[in-house]
């Protein structure tokens, strides 16, 4: 569900199968322009959700709301991400519009979110200057990070040893006991998500092209990723601790690459 | 059953100027871009600023720690969360802590990164940069707030879907900060407020600059001083110069100096004599009659300058009119002495004990008396954690002979000579040096200034002998989170399968909770307790046509014995001192 496509959604024809990873990354989303909310509360920030830090938010007061990022010239974007929110938890529904001169026109139908995972919302390309998002029912939810651009796909799938990110939980138990052995009671901590996503047999002109300016952008910030969008709902936003480095594989020019993703938990 | 889910806030109370740049009362004025930031540091206007605080809110960012209802700009930069708790010094009878006890500290780590100024710069809008792009959120937070000791730092520590309020909070005041390496961002260090009362920090009376304009004689009735105010100085009050007391009843002003009039010379026992020009007019502090809680708190929000409502005055009223009600203080201190000192005498002589419950942020008091009302029960089975019980005697702490000098000759006198005291009252548990006992004397001396009655001397040198002829004990324990409620100065009973009596039978005793502290916030606290069954029990004395004493009657009521004192069940009944 955190994967929402278009309705009757098309693969365009030079795009990489839905088995193939989608990732949004500081290259390709927009950047540069101006952000204006229906209304926001005082304590949180219209803005907060053009950069990429979680804890600066926008809630908005009152509902229906929304969002609406204005690049300031017309730019191709197929995909809506939105991380660090509580639309599940508040119980609402999404849309995502952009202006095609003379009214707001839906790209995704209007989805009820049930979970605070991130979201990916992929569809045909257009190109358009203003895109917004649109919140109504349920209650005030608060959204960290939301962007626009073109995807990178990933020109190989995914096969064996991927652990799904959403099923790498990182938390740390404890429980107590007593000298007579009743127990006391129990804590936890949820921290992240973690884990790895591998590519082999990628040509090396594509790495070249392709991968190298994705590592600059890894340097920077955060990255959204749906590593088979079209089978699983699987949607991370994450972070790299260290930069994915690409090597040959000894069969003709082909490459390999591993990124490891530590993940924000969201539930 | 559900996990609990443990949230960490860290809160500062960044001072922070109320007032806008530029708009009235601000006079300040210039480049847009260049305005201030709210902060001392960076004021243009500094005879305007008006001192408030800002709450910067911190998490170390676990999916529970978003969210969080009342802090809704938590920035998680948090990494370390370090603290040793206050532990209370039961009548100042630890000789190896002061009489106030241990200061509970706290360390805070953070990590640095690049900041939007939001919150932290009110005029973020006008500035023209890219505030992400300029420095880290602690490099300019420190150069912004150059003035950042002294300021409050709460922690919150709760459970996932807890607000703010609902946490437990513990406040510390910060002491310190450094930055220890590049590579990793701030630590503030943070003690409990009564490290205010640090012997550098306050004195009582604090030292008066005035000195005589000229040689004055013996029989002069009014003082004239050079090189202060009236305001350095009561009203009416009390002054030492060199070995003499005097009082006066009024000061006017002059030119350059100030003169006290109405001066009685050679007052409390000192003489009357002759003093030169330049000799010192030192202002004394004069206690007449005072109760304890006066004294207690003249000395904390006066002289230590804690504010009045981080004391506890209702429960320290309950407590003091319940137990301390016969001490009326008088003495007269007439040379900078600091706080911590004086609080420490008043907690031995008096038999009370004060400590900083950071989690009410309250300094509380509690007066040393035996159990009125049946403490709660923690076990082995159900409460103390396996492994974490222990027990050490505290051979330091025991005290057969106590000498207690007391109704002081004169004040300007010395303290630790017997020879300034009209009279000494010696108690002793002269059994206890035996050889089949402890073999050995532990002699402690006190010389009162505070005490000058015989009924006071004798309360207590009765109550500090009855406690610490025995080697005091002290337990340790740890409790699950469930059981956190317990707290300092609580006293509890324990049972537990390593207490037993010479038949190998389980006994409970009744300890107090000198120390506490959440190891691990929000999961396992750790309890230091001293053992208080020698204080026994203080029993309330029953309404009139109350039933008849029975047998395993309640030890907290009082009932009438017969012409032995004894009650039905041959036990002692109970003794109005």
């Amino acid at each position: 569900m955190p994967v929402i496509f278009q309705t009757s959604y098309s693969l365009p024809v030079d795009d990489y199968p839905l088995t193939h990873a989608r990732i949004a990354h500081a290259g390709n989303w927009l950047s540069g322009g101006t952000v204006t909310a229906s209304d926001t509360n005082a304590d949180y920030f219209a803005d907060g959700p053009a950069n990429s830090m979680t804890y600066e938010k926008w809630k908005p007061d009152t509902l229906p709301a929304t969002w609406e990022y204005d690049h300031g010239s017309a730019a191709e974007v197929d995909y809506c991400c939105i991380g660090a929110h509580t639309l599940g938890t508040n119980g609402n529904t999404l849309q995502i519009q952009y202006w095609n001169g003379t009214s707001w026109s839906g790209v995704i139908p209007a989805t009820a979110i049930t979970t605070d995972q991130p979201i990916m919302a992929i569809f045909g390309p257009q190109t358009r200057t203003e895109w917004r998002i649109q919140v109504s029912g349920g209650t005030a939810p608060t959204i960290g990070v939301i962007r626009f651009g073109k995807a990178m796909q990933m020109p190989q799938a995914i096969y064996g040893g991927h652990t799904p990110i959403d099923m790498a939980r990182q938390t740390t138990m404890r429980s107590n006991m007593s000298a007579s052995g009743e127990f006391l009671g129990r804590t936890r901590q949820r921290t992240s998500l973690a884990s790895s996503y591998d590519w082999q047999h990628l040509k090396a002109n594509w790495v070249r092209s392709t991968w190298r300016p994705f590592q600059i952008a890894l340097e920077q910030d955060p990255i959204f990723l749906a590593w088979r969008p079209g089978t699983f709902g699987e949607v991370v936003y994450g972070w790299t601790g260290e930069n994915p480095t690409p090597s040959n594989m000894g069969i003709r020019d082909l490459m390999s690459v591993s990124l490891s993703l530590t993940g924000r938990g969201y539930d | 059953m559900t996990s609990r889910e443990t949230v960490t806030i860290v809160e500062m109370e960044q001072p922070f100027c109320g007032n806008t740049y530029g708009s009235s009362p601000c006079t300040a004025s210039g480049d847009a871009a260049r305005k201030c930031f709210n902060t001392r540091a960076t004021c243009q206007d500094p005879d305007n600023f008006a001192l408030t605080t800002k709450s910067l809110f911190f998490s170390t960012g676990t999916v529970a720690e978003r969210g969080v209802e009342g802090a809704p700009y938590i920035i998680p930069s948090l990494t370390r969360v370090t603290t040793n708790p206050s532990r209370i010094n039961l009548s100042a009878a630890d000789p190896d802590a002061t009489g106030l006890g241990t200061r509970a500290t706290l360390t805070v780590s953070f990590d640095d990164h690049p900041h939007s100024d939001r919150v932290v710069d009110p005029y973020r809008a006008d500035r023209g940069y890219d505030p992400m792009t300029k420095g880290s959120f602690w490099t300019k937070w420190f150069v912004r707030n150059k003035y950042r000791f002294r300021m409050p730092i709460h922690i919150y520590e709760g459970y996932a879907g807890q607000s703010l309020s609902e946490m437990q909070r513990r406040s510390y005041l910060t002491t310190g900060s450094s930055w220890p390496s590049e590579g990793s961002g701030p630590t503030f260090q943070a003690k409990d407020w009564l490290s205010l009362l640090e012997e550098r920090k306050a004195q009582a009376p604090e030292a008066s600059p005035g000195v005589l304009v000229q040689d004055i004689g013996s029989g002069w009735s009014s003082v004239e001083v050079e090189g202060a105010t009236a305001d350095d100085y009561e009203a009416a009050g009390t002054l030492r110069i060199n070995d003499e007391l005097m009082t006066y009843t009024g000061i006017t002003t002059g030119a350059e100096s100030i003169t006290f009039t109405g001066v009685t010379r050679g007052t409390d026992g000192t003489t009357a004599s002759s003093h030169s020009e330049g000799d010192t007019a030192q202002r004394c502090v004069r206690y007449t009659d005072a109760t304890v809680q006066e004294v207690l708190e003249d000395l904390l929000i006066t002289w230590g300058g804690i504010e009045a409502e981080r004391i506890d005055s209702d429960g320290i009223a309950d407590e003091f009119d319940s137990y301390l009600l016969l001490y009326r203080l008088t003495t007269v201190i007439s040379d900078p002495v600091s706080v911590a000192t004086l609080l420490s005498e008043l907690q031995t002589e008096v038999g009370f004990y004060i400590w900083w419950d950071e989690r009410a942020a309250l300094i509380k008091a509690r007066a040393v008396h035996g159990v009125a009302s049946e403490p709660p029960m923690i076990t082995s089975e159900d409460h103390i954690l396996a492994g974490s019980f222990s027990v050490v005697d505290q051979p330091r702490s025991r005290i057969s002979q106590l000498w207690f000098y007391y109704d002081i000759r004169s004040p300007v006198g010395s303290l630790s000579d017997p020879v300034n005291f009209r009279t000494v009252q010696v108690q002793a548990d002269l059994a206890s040096e035996g050889d089949e006992q402890y073999g050995e004397a532990s002699i402690k001396t006190i010389y009162s200034r505070w005490v000058n009655t015989g009924a006071l001397a004798l309360n207590t040198t009765s109550k500090i002998i009855t406690r610490y002829a025995n080697v005091p004990r002290t337990c340790t324990f740890r409790l699950d989170a469930k059981d956190r409620a317990y707290w300092v100065g609580d006293t509890v009973k324990i049972s537990h399968f390593m207490e037993v009596d010479d038949f190998g039978d389980r006994r409970t005793a009744r300890w107090t909770i000198i120390s506490a502290e959440e190891v691990e916030p929000g999961h396992t606290i750790e309890y230091t307790a001293e053992d208080t069954e020698l204080y026994g029990v203080v029993p309330g004395i029953l309404e009139d046509g109350s039933p008849d004493h029975t047998t395993g009657a309640s030890i907290y009521e009082a009932y009438i014995g017969d012409n032995d004192g004894l009650l039905s069940d041959g036990t002692n009944c109970a003794r109005i001192a």
